[in-house]
């Protein structure tokens, strides 16, 4: 597994990879003291981990995160204990406090190998068990409460996450289904519906129009006035999907 | 009578221990007063940081490890002391501070570079403890921290026949000069600097801070003492 380190202190970034010699699978392919120079190096490396501190001058490790097109997996090194909460909004292994006990270390790669295995467990159940993608075409029976729709796949404008169910819009009306986004997101057609953030999905021909926003991210206004925020992360594989 | 006698006992002893009780209480608060003070003085991000480098200095220098250890115990020290006594000398308090800064040099290694011009003269004026201290370590907290290219941190005194004047400078990061949740711990930093100097010296002493030209400059005016 290729590996980076992102962290100021040059004391803390050597150490660091003195401690990771012990850990075989885990290949240390570079190291950064700044977000800045940890994008170029990321950008030609692409690694699958990073080692990443918080506070650096000038930028921080969440800005650095905010800024990638890929995601990936994380392990947070530093010596504040506040952002671990926050530290959940991104594909994060492990938090670990300064100064990182050998211990300490060897569970957060143990649990790198553990999600690794769940993981491809998942793919080919999943891969076996997953029921065919739908068209634009297709139409959805949706039983929310009392009420029952027939749902086209088109007329779907947008899917909202609310903890453990998910609500569509469409037509004049709203339906709770009980899945996650994610869930819902791979029975839905790719080429026809984006992942504007981690709350919406949205259909690409009830856009209505696009603006973009000061930090690098666009607004979605749908064709029934709701606006949605596309993430930074995700703005560039629209544009990707947008563009000729 | 005996019955009486007993009676006023009973009264006594139960008076005696509610004034013993709220005597503990006000100790214990005064106790946590302090705690609470303490806490607030001494950032304890700069002592895992310390501790984390100092750990790995051990391989590649152990003399210069322990060198740090005791640096850091003395920061410590000083920082724990600090409410111990009103005022110190200006040469005991920069002691402390140079034992700082060797300290945040190994996070910051050559990207800090440090400035004094200290006169002797100055040296033996008193200063609340911990003062000057508060703010070298806001300068590194809010302006190097932010600071990719680092810079120079120049701390200098002045004297006049009746006032001592400190100033701290740093450079700041013009693109974020103040990032709403630095400025916000900047304050209250600053606001114990402040409280303190209220207490010890009434509306004879001053702290001023501004930015000028992507420069942070507090200055600390006090009226000039020297120990008897």
């Amino acid at each position: 597994m290729k590996a980076m380190i992102i962290e100021d202190s040059r004391l803390a970034r050597e150490g660091l990879m003195r401690m990771l010699k012990n850990f075989g699978h885990i290949t240390i392919t570079g190291a950064a003291d700044h977000p800045q120079a940890a994008r170029q190096l990321m950008a030609e490396q692409r690694p699958d981990l990073l080692f990443l501190d918080i506070h650096m001058p000038g930028e921080s490790g969440f800005e650095l995160l905010e800024s990638l097109d890929y995601t990936p997996k994380i392990i947070f090194t530093t010596a504040y204990s506040e952002y671990a909460v926050k530290s959940f909004d991104y594909n994060t292994v492990d938090y670990l406090l300064k100064p990182i006990s050998e211990e300490r270390l060897q569970s957060a790669i143990a649990k790198l190998s553990q999600s690794e295995e769940t993981r491809s467990e998942f793919t080919q159940t999943a891969n076996t068990l997953v029921e065919p993608p739908l068209s634009l075409s297709s139409r959805l029976f949706i039983k929310d409460g009392d009420r029952c729709h027939l749902v086209d796949v088109g007329k779907i404008r947008y899917i909202e996450s609310c903890k453990n169910y998910v609500r569509l819009f469409f037509e004049d009306n709203k339906a709770f289904v009980k899945k996650s986004l994610n869930q819902v997101e791979t029975r839905l057609p790719v080429q026809d519906f984006f992942r504007a953030n981690r709350q919406y999905l949205v259909n690409i021909h009830a856009i209505a129009d696009i603006q973009p926003t000061v930090g690098d991210g666009y607004d979605l206004t749908m064709t029934d006035g709701q606006t949605i925020e596309v993430s930074r992360r995700n703005a560039a594989s629209l544009k990707d999907r947008l563009s000729l | 009578a005996a019955w009486v006698f007993i009676y006023g006992f009973i009264v006594q002893s139960r008076r005696a221990r509610k004034m013993e009780i709220s005597n503990l209480q006000l100790q214990n608060s005064l106790k946590e007063a302090r705690l609470n003070s303490l806490s607030s003085q001494l950032n304890p991000h700069f002592i895992f940081n310390a501790l984390n480098n100092i750990r790995f200095v051990i391989h590649e220098n152990p003399r210069h490890a322990d060198r740090m250890i005791t640096a850091l115990s003395d920061i410590l020290r000083h920082s724990l002391t600090a409410d111990r006594q009103d005022k110190i000398t200006l040469a005991e308090e920069m002691d402390v501070i140079e034992r700082y800064i060797s300290i945040v040099k190994l996070q910051h290694e050559d990207r800090l570079a440090v400035v004094q011009d200290i006169p002797d003269l100055a040296r033996r004026c008193l200063i609340p403890p911990m003062s000057l201290h508060l703010l070298v370590e806001n300068a590194i907290k809010h302006g190097f921290e932010n600071l990719r290219s680092g810079g120079t941190l120049c701390i200098t005194a002045t004297t006049t026949a009746d006032r001592l004047t400190l100033q701290v400078i740093n450079p700041v990061n013009p693109e974020r000069p103040l990032a709403d949740k630095a400025n916000r711990n900047t304050g209250t930093g600053l606001d114990n600097i402040t409280h303190r100097l209220r207490l010890l010296y009434g509306e004879q002493a001053q702290l001023e801070t501004r930015i000028q030209d992507n420069t942070f400059i507090a200055r600390l005016a006090l009226p000039r003492e020297t120990s008897p």
